[in-house]
């Protein structure tokens, strides 16, 4: 297990030879699909339309020509949007769907993931339960009982086990469901969107499994919205758009492909429906109303206004503002906050430097910040006007716009902000020992040690600390 | 047929699985449990005896022994309507229940149908088991039991045929299950299973088109139970051979038509 928390731990996997013997051939695979409103579904209907008049089904072809190899020992990622056909491939390759054109072939056994839980018996206990999950995924009573326990642990779900799983809890429902399929040895799994399953502790465990599935070989092909993770896990992947495979290859490779072009596909919508988006309804304005706030603006380096930030790159944002009274040094203040109302920076022009002596009339102030340190998601920013001895405030528009910012390749995928830093070894600096600034805490002797290691610090910081999972 | 032994005999543990989730979970819950499976036919055969036996007064031939029991006569009928009605009824169930676990995982869609089967297979067992036992108690069995494997093997082919057909004709169309239901409604009453055959024949000399009631392959199945059990003759020859020929040839097109079928239903399901 030590191994594959390691391998949680290290952000970017270090990229690995890959066999050159296939697992899985998808040769120019193509699955059409009859669109089910026409479906006939009753005898009379069957009848009645056998003349045929008009159309009888419209085809649909959810995968197009795919072919691809997904190497021995690899794991492989799907990535697309949704309607992409990264599923009905996952479920042809599973061998759910047969393809109408092409081919799929599969060295190994291959285990589908495609629910967990699925085809469990509410009446029967949990462990009645195993026997008929394992034997559906193609195991042998005798591998199902070698593996029993360590499906239990696995689970966690000692005192349930012989308790009917109409009465577990959705959570206990998904750990079994889990636990079964990856436990049960698979040589090629094949697994949809999981992870998001349990709470923030069985999903380490989950990953923690896949990685170790991974070091012993096993062929593992995922679909995932999330591609933080499929970066993190996967060797190669696909990138299939409308059925059609746009690239293929190693995973930062295309997955940074694949986000620059939903980058870009998102930046053109949103610029369609204007700005508009960037100014809501926030909380209620304060203020004497000498200097009105009339509009803030994110700008990129060209000046042209971004409804998108981008993290890690530079932006601009500009402070539009109107004087009726003229005073002198206003100071122009920003403020950022988080999703969850969590205030993260309050810069101001004072600070910035920035002496605006006398003021009227119509005005725009601007920060540039180099490398907006923010991880995607959508941000409020209030902006305020205030005396330069900050006795009288002129205006403050609470929470009244708003920023998105979208990833940039690689991010750290928790936590709120970027931290950028120079990482380096320190080989002739002696280390501390183990345990001695810090009181001992079991099992930190090998982390505290490990001072020439890149230890990342997870976000998940609240639940591994019981590890010792931070330096 | 090689291969249909081949790939039933692969999934074996599957389907047994698929049995044991479908008998452990029958009476779980009930407080009586597994005594269901028996109070139920019990029943049914009780109405039938007072009804059609009492105040009917149904003459059921003699028994090899020369005894007269209707509910026996009854009974030896009913088993084996029970076993194939069943199976016809819990196959479609069995293919249409199983659609979302079939959309998720890659297993084959004959294993919850062949379950379902193994499961009333040995229900019918107990009734059966019963049955002969009852028999044995009254003295009238006779060599002629030999027989019961062969007749049972039938049985089954020709239920097994019919259910996995129906199951995949009904994973297309739905109605078809609606229209298995009044089907056998009608077929029970085709069959000599709550009134002595005799009561058909009788017409045979007058209409001759009457004759086609002996087509009901169902007919011919129960009459062999009461031939080798109740009567205790050897099976007649030429009903033996046409219900031998229309059961093996009902389980290969079922068989047939469902392995067709199968690779569609993950779609149609």
């Amino acid at each position: 297990m030590s191994s594959a928390e390691e391998n949680w731990h290290s952000p970017i996997q270090a990229r690995r030879e890959l066999s050159s013997e296939p697992a899985i051939e998808v040769k120019s695979v193509g699955k059409k699909f009859r669109m089910a409103n026409d479906r006939r579904t009753n005898v009379k209907e069957a009848l009645v339309r056998r003349g045929g008049r008009g159309p009888k089904h419209r085809d649909f072809w959810a995968v197009d020509d795919v072919s691809l190899t997904v190497p021995k020992g690899s794991t492989y990622g799907l990535i697309g949007h949704n309607g992409s056909g990264k599923s009905t491939l996952l479920k042809t390759i599973a061998g759910i769907h047969l393809p109408t054109n092409g081919e799929i072939v599969a060295h190994g056994r291959v285990s589908a993931l495609l629910e967990v839980g699925a085809g469990f018996h509410p009446e029967l206990s949990g462990r009645e339960n195993i026997y008929l999950n394992g034997a559906i995924l193609g195991m042998t009573r005798k591998q199902i009982d070698a593996a029993m326990d360590e499906i239990i642990e696995f689970s966690g779900l000692e005192d349930f086990i012989d308790t009917p799983v109409k009465v577990y809890s959705s959570g206990m429902y998904v750990r079994l469901g889990f636990a079964i399929a990856v436990n049960l040895d698979p040589e090629i799994l094949i697994v949809d969107e999981i992870v998001a399953v349990g709470d923030e502790e069985f999903q380490r465990r989950c990953m923690d499994h896949l990685h170790d599935l991974r070091d012993r070989g096993t062929t593992i092909v995922v679909v995932s919205h999330s591609l933080a993770m499929i970066q993190r896990l996967c060797d190669r992947v696909a990138w299939l758009d409308h059925g059609h495979l746009v690239a293929e290859g190693p995973a930062d490779e295309v997955c940074e492909a694949y986000l620059a072009s939903v980058n870009a596909a998102e930046e053109k919508q949103l610029t369609e429906s204007a700005h508009k988006d960037t100014a809501v309804e926030g909380e209620e304005r304060e203020g004497t109303g000498a200097v009105r706030v009339t509009d803030v603006v994110t700008v990129d380096d060209d000046g042209e206004p971004r409804s998108l930030a981008t993290n890690g790159k530079p932006i601009t944002i500009q402070v539009h503002y109107d004087v009726h009274e003229p005073v002198t040094d206003p100071i122009v203040f920003l403020d950022f906050w988080s999703e969850l109302g969590l205030h993260l920076a309050g810069p101001n022009s004072w600070l910035g430097g920035l002496q605006l002596g006398e003021v009227s009339g119509p005005g725009v102030v601007e920060v540039r910040i180099p490398a907006l340190p923010f991880l995607p998601g959508v941000y409020s920013i209030s902006a305020a006007v205030a005396s330069s001895t900050l006795e009288v405030v002129y205006d403050r528009t609470p929470k009244s716009y708003r920023m998105r910012v979208r990833p940039s390749g690689k991010y750290e995928p928790d936590g709120l902000m970027t931290l950028e830093g120079e990482w380096s070894t320190r080989p002739d600096v002696p280390a501390v020992p183990a345990a001695d600034r810090l009181p001992a805490a079991a099992g930190t002797g090998a982390t505290a040690a490990g001072a020439g290691t890149p230890a990342e610090v997870p976000a998940a910081a609240g639940s591994s600390s019981a590890q010792g999972g931070v330096a | 047929m090689r291969t249909v032994m081949g790939e039933v005999w692969q999934f074996r543990g599957l389907i047994g699985n698929f049995a044991q989730r479908e008998l452990k979970s029958k009476y779980k819950g009930s407080v009586v449990g597994w005594a269901w499976s028996l109070i139920n036919p019990l029943v049914t055969l009780g109405i039938y005896t007072l009804v059609f036996g009492v105040f009917l007064g149904a003459n059921p031939p003699e028994m090899g022994n020369g005894m007269k029991v209707f509910a026996l006569y009854l009974f030896t009928g009913l088993v084996i309507w029970n076993f194939i009605n069943q199976v016809v009824q819990g196959s479609m169930i069995a293919l249409t229940s199983n659609g979302p676990l079939l959309r998720k995982i890659y297993f084959p869609a004959f294993a919850p149908v062949a379950g379902n089967i193994v499961a009333l297979a040995l229900q019918t067992a107990i009734e059966l088991g019963l049955l002969l036992f009852v028999f044995a108690v009254l003295g009238n069995l006779y060599w002629t039991v030999l027989w019961l494997p062969v007749v049972l093997l039938l049985v089954i082919a020709f239920a097994v045929g019919a259910g996995f057909y129906l199951a995949a004709l009904n994973a297309r169309f739905r109605d078809v299950s609606y229209l298995v239901q009044v089907t056998l409604n009608l077929v029970f009453y085709a069959t000599p299973i709550i009134y002595p055959i005799s009561l058909v024949e009788q017409y045979y000399d007058r209409h001759a088109w009457a004759r086609i009631y002996e087509l009901n392959p169902v007919t011919q199945l129960v009459e062999l139970m009461r031939e080798i059990l109740y009567t205790n003759e050897a099976p007649s020859p030429t009903r033996f051979a046409y219900a031998a020929v229309v059961s093996l040839v009902v389980l290969a097109t079922g068989w047939t038509f469902f392995q067709r079928r199968s690779r569609d239903l993950s779609e149609v399901l």
